[in-house]
């Protein structure tokens, strides 16, 4: 889960405290629709996953990426 | 339709009345507003106006959040001849208080949630008006819900609406439209998009953003429904979706960044929007390899416009009617045919009309032309100018600063890149000098240079190289967005001790460029 934090910290401009909290999408100042492509594109490049529709929707707080995740490269 | 429409009010009021028991705008938690329930609270809130003694002329900023009482202040304006302007309240303060003092509002409607927002920009209490209370809700009982028969001295060139768009020197520009310009773009959207009273049209742009221009007027001005989208929503496009399922849109406008969202975010499916008949988009281009995943998914069923029009010109001003054809060509989708009614010019660095096939600055002539920015003479004079043709009477044009090529064969206009600064993001205009000016504001940054780079499969992104006492980005980050919008931040910061500079001395931007790519 090291490498989400690691995304999540480059994409949104946060600190590492913040990374390993779970944020929700409207806590985020820099998290809008540009940087959450950006966040999708970067987990599916890093992990050589392809995410589902259905679970993109789900991906609004941290907590929810790091368990959707998890259930692909488990 | 025999009669004489000489302002939007005028034509408001007749389609309300034709069609007074269609559905004006059908939100997506089921409530519904009637044409004729429209028509009443427009007509009370006009009279509210008037009694606040507000004068045709003056501006109402409005903090549209697409509700009932937001729309209704919009038509309200228009049928009193005051000229409203929707207000993003998620610009920094700083911003707003540009535009605010810029345009001074006489009157600000705004959601209670955004009270302290206007107080820290110093606008006076006494003319702002929180209509998302139940106070206001209340106090419109007492206005009456008749035409304002004012309306009668609306004449076709009064400005209808005020919209911002970013501005090179640090200050946004605010477009002033015409009555008469948004009366003629109506009657081209009814033929364009053959509207009928059946039709539902989606806003999930923002008000404050030109593409709205369409949503509200290609709508409710030919008895047609609007769906109200709130920004939030559009954020999470699966939900989006499921919501719109349930309202089944027939038209859908869109910046071509909000469709590739969809697309990335795997929303869309080929069983959503069984009733859409017609995508049509416009802003920027749309990237080709996306466009190709849209028209797999709905091509077969709905028809696909692409459109062209700066904010200067009433919103649209050509558009493309995409066919399979321009699925196997690898280059942007042509901007199309000039709308009728409409004329152009395309000329050179000199001023010269260039030959045909050639590129050279797109200038638009005709009727959707604006009346130029608000309490802006310099910038006006800048861009709205004198037809270069004509030596007999004065014709203003607009040179639209987008570089293009006319294929004559074709009678199609191409996109050919821009004679400034100014990028397209997410469909919003940014001129680069908007975000300089932000940094240069900042004491510590010493200089700075900003470009944008766009890859085929991304939105583009924003680069500020700078040369700062702090090179801190997080810091730089905190303090910049008191000063622009989300859409101007820029992705990726590069510290330099010295910016590169050009034989004129000014910022080498061409070398900055180089230079992110070459790390890149």
């Amino acid at each position: 889960m090291e490498k989400i934090n690691e995304i999540l910290i480059k994409i949104f401009k946060i600190s590492s405290e913040e990374a390993i909290k779970n944020l929700g999408m409207s806590e985020v100042a820099k998290w809008d629709s540009l940087t959450h492509m950006d966040l999708i594109v970067s987990i599916e490049d890093e992990f050589n996953i392809q995410l589902s529709g259905d679970d993109i929707a789900e991906m609004i707080t941290f907590d929810a990426i790091r368990s959707i995740v998890k259930k692909y490269i488990s | 339709m025999n009669k004489y429409f000489y302002n939007l009010g005028q034509l408001f009021n007749h389609i309300a009345t034709i069609y007074k028991t269609n559905i004006a705008l059908r939100f997506l938690e089921d409530k519904v507003v009637l044409y004729s329930e429209l028509e009443t609270l427009s007509n009370k809130i006009a009279h509210f106006l008037l009694a606040k003694k507000v004068k045709q002329g003056d501006i109402v900023a409005i903090f549209n959040e697409k509700s009932d009482l937001a729309y209704a202040a919009m038509l309200a304006c228009l049928k009193i001849g005051a000229i409203y302007t929707n207000l993003d309240q998620n610009s920094p303060v700083e911003r707003l208080r540009k535009m605010i003092g810029l345009c001074k509002p006489v009157i600000f409607f705004s959601p209670e949630i955004s009270y302290n927002l206007l107080k820290e920009c110093h606008y006076s209490s006494t003319k702002l008006v929180l209509y998302t209370s139940p106070a206001f809700k209340e106090s419109l009982a007492d206005f009456s819900a008749s035409y304002p028969q004012i309306n009668m001295g609306v004449a076709g060139n009064t400005p209808a609406y005020l919209m911002f768009t970013s501005g090179s020197t640090g200050f946004p520009k605010g477009v002033i439209i015409s009555h008469s310009a948004v009366l003629n773009f109506i009657q081209w959207t009814k033929t364009t998009y053959n509207t009928t009273d059946k039709d539902v049209f989606t806003n999930i742009n923002p008000m404050h953003f030109d593409n709205s221009v369409f949503d509200f007027y290609a709508s409710l001005f030919t008895g047609a429904g609007l769906v109200p989208v709130p920004e939030s929503l559009s954020r999470n496009p699966r939900k989006l979706l499921d919501a719109l399922n349930h309202i089944k849109p027939t038209i859908w406008f869109g910046v071509p960044s909000m469709f590739v969202y969809v697309l990335t975010m795997r929303a869309l499916k080929d069983s959503d929007l069984p009733d859409l008949r017609i995508v049509s988009f416009g802003g920027e281009g749309f990237p080709k390899n996306q466009l190709r995943n849209l028209w797999i998914i709905l091509g077969k069923r709905v028809q696909f416009i692409n459109v062209y029009g700066p904010t200067e010109c009433t919103c649209i001003c050509t558009s493309y009617v995409i066919s399979d054809e321009d699925m196997n060509i690898d280059e942007l989708l042509p901007l199309g045919p000039m709308a009728p009614n409409f004329g152009f010019l395309i000329i050179d660095s000199k001023g010269k009309q260039v030959k045909d096939g050639e590129i050279g600055e797109l200038i638009i002539t005709g009727p959707n032309v604006g009346l130029g920015y608000y309490n802006n003479p310099e910038k006006t004079k800048e861009v709205f100018v004198q037809h270069l043709q004509n030596k007999n009477f004065k014709e203003i044009v607009y040179k639209s600063g987008d570089m293009v090529r006319y294929s004559k064969l074709e009678n199609l206009l191409y996109f050919c890149g821009r004679k400034d600064n100014q990028i397209k993001r997410m469909g919003y205009r940014i001129e680069l000098e908007e975000i300089e000016n932000a940094l240069g504001s900042l004491n510590y940054i010493e200089e700075n240079g900003v470009i944008f780079h766009r890859s085929e499969n991304d939105n583009g992104k924003l680069i500020a190289c700078v040369c700062s006492k702090i090179n801190d980005e997080n810091k730089i980050l905190n303090d910049l967005v008191k000063y622009i919008p989300l859409y101007m931040i820029p992705d990726y910061f590069r510290f330099y001790d010295h910016l590169p500079k050009n034989q004129n001395g000014k910022i080498d931007r061409l070398k900055l460029k180089e230079d992110y790519l070459n790390e890149k």
